[in-house]
């Protein structure tokens, strides 16, 4: 009884195999359109990794600096550092001059001719407070009071810039699961059409099979595993043009701007692989299932 | 072996095709359905192998009450049971072996027993030496024969026929008729249904004849008997 279902589930997969090499056309067609909606699943995937990783690693960040107004003199600016020390959750202060600013920021940008055309103007900078808290979780109300000191021209904490990302993660997810859904939906749809042809064009065999006593699960099953072939396919050449795409932009991004948080290429990849491939299973699987629905009645009415 | 007790079937659209037969037939008979077009000869054979369901009444094959039979159960019922048809149904592109072997082979059945099965069914028919042939170069009756081996492999107690010979020459409906008769000798139940009233004449069989969906005439061989 084992072996004669092994048998049976054996030959479910071949037909399916076989049934997906008999229109190559159609199977070149459903995978390309499953290909794409997973590869914008992809890149939605890797934007919001690496925008939740900026955010993780901003807010783990305890700094802010405080920029000073301009002509602010040196008394007024000793006793401003002093009431920020005495500020609640304030652990450090030290204070940087325009001077000390500028040649920061000329390291930085070394090679940067549009930089370095704009700071041998003259110095835009302003002097500023690098004021480290105790913690960040008490970040946004030492932000609130060091705001209300009379001298402060503006602060900078990862409280605003996590903030900000947080927007922009959410516009990123909507805008993706948008895409992906209308991606998703007309991948859905060639796949269920590939295999309604694929019935179509077997429907003597599958009404010879019934009349034989092949059970449900072998008519339907050849037909789900071509779904899912088809689908599985459109999640490797998606998981491939990604991971490819993906290595190219780290890259170039490590090489433009050493300092911004990328999330490595490795780390992803793997993660990736497994969720592409397995949606395009699901939403293969999902197509068939949605193109059998007729048969699977007609089948169950016989 | 198959027991029809009041059984009607009216289709969705209001067309009734069988209305109140009762219908006995033992093991190892062979029966002919007769009637005219629309008498509801094929409705019956439909019940018989549950491509429809009655709309009252009950049918009982070998002591399985199909009309109740669940959907699941439905493929396990028709490895028990033998079905051909005026139009053959094969896989033209298939060879004939191919054609036999593709019924055992949906059941899951290994490719040695499939082997062990394929042989003996083609011989019963005569058309071993002909396995390696496209359907599609076979004539009628050999196509007929061929189908008849794939009702056949599974070895089923009970074979139904609709209009077997409806689409062959006299000498091919001959032949094909013979073999059903061969495998009744055999003791598998035949239920036949067709207008070739030369065939029902040739032999003393029972010939159970429908008009308008009712059973009309029931002669049994040597005598005849009336049912409603």
């Amino acid at each position: 009884m084992a072996a004669r279902l092994l048998r049976e589930m054996w030959t479910i997969l071949t037909e399916g195999v076989v049934d997906f090499l008999r229109t190559p056309g159609i199977a070149v067609a459903s995978v390309g359109t499953a290909a794409v909606a997973l590869l914008l699943v992809g890149a939605y995937l890797v934007a919001a990794t690496n925008i939740a990783h900026l955010s993780r690693t901003v807010s783990s960040q305890v700094d802010m600096r405080l920029f000073l107004s301009a002509g602010m003199r040196p008394k007024a600016e000793r006793l401003l550092a002093a009431r920020v020390r005495r500020v609640a959750g304030v652990r450090s202060v030290t204070f940087i001059s325009k001077a000390e600013a500028l040649a920061q920021l000329k390291r930085e940008f070394a090679g940067n001719g549009a930089v370095e055309a704009v700071l041998a103007e003259g110095n835009p900078l302003l002097d500023s407070l690098d004021v480290r808290t105790a913690s960040p979780a008490v970040s946004d109300r030492v932000a609130r009071a060091l705001g209300r000191l009379p001298g402060v021209a503006h602060l900078v904490y990862p409280g605003q810039t996590v903030a900000r990302l947080g927007a922009v993660l959410t516009v990123v997810r909507w805008a993706g699961l948008v895409l992906a859904s209308l991606l998703a939906l007309s991948s859905f749809l060639v796949t269920s059409n590939a295999i309604r042809l694929a019935v179509l064009g077997r429907r003597r065999e599958i009404e010879i099979m019934l009349l034989v006593g092949a059970t449900r699960a072998m008519v339907r099953g050849p037909f789900l595993v071509e779904g899912m072939l088809l689908g599985a396919l459109g999640g490797v050449v998606a998981t491939v043009v990604t991971v490819v795409g993906y290595g190219a932009v780290a890259r170039a991004l490590t090489a433009a701007a050493p300092f911004l948080p990328i999330v490595p290429p490795a780390q992803v990849n793997a993660r990736l692989a497994f969720d592409l491939v397995l949606g395009g299973v699901v939403l293969g699987w999902v197509g068939a299932l949605f193109a059998l629905r007729r048969l699977i009645r007609v089948a169950s009415e016989a | 072996m198959v027991e029809l007790v009041g059984v009607t079937k009216t289709y969705p659209n209001g067309a009734g095709a069988l209305r109140g037969v009762d219908l006995t037939v033992q093991d190892g008979e062979f029966v002919y359905l007769i009637g005219p077009s629309g008498a509801g000869k094929s409705s019956l054979l439909r019940l018989l192998y549950r491509e429809e369901r009655p709309t009252r009444g009950t049918v009982v094959v070998d002591g399985v009450n199909v009309g109740r039979l669940r959907p699941g159960q439905v493929a396990m019922y028709r490895r028990r049971i033998g079905v051909i048809f005026q139009d053959f149904r094969l896989l033209p592109q298939w060879s004939v072996y191919k054609n036999v072997a593709f019924a055992l082979r949906v059941t899951g059945a290994s490719p040695r027993e499939i082997r062990r099965r394929v042989g003996p069914a083609l011989d019963e028919v005569g058309l071993w030496h002909k396995r390696d042939v496209l359907a599609t170069q076979l004539s009628g009756g050999e196509q007929q024969r061929v189908a008849i081996a794939r009702a056949m492999v599974h070895r089923p107690r009970l074979l139904l026929a609709d209009e077997p010979t409806g689409n062959l020459d006299p000498v091919a409906a001959r032949e094909v008729h013979r073999i059903l008769l061969d495998l009744n000798a055999r003791g598998t139940t035949v239920i036949m249904a067709t207008h070739a009233s030369h065939l029902v004449d040739d032999v003393r069989r029972r010939v159970v004849a429908l008009d308008a969906g009712r059973v009309v005439r029931d002669a049994r061989a040597g005598g005849y008997a009336h049912g409603g």
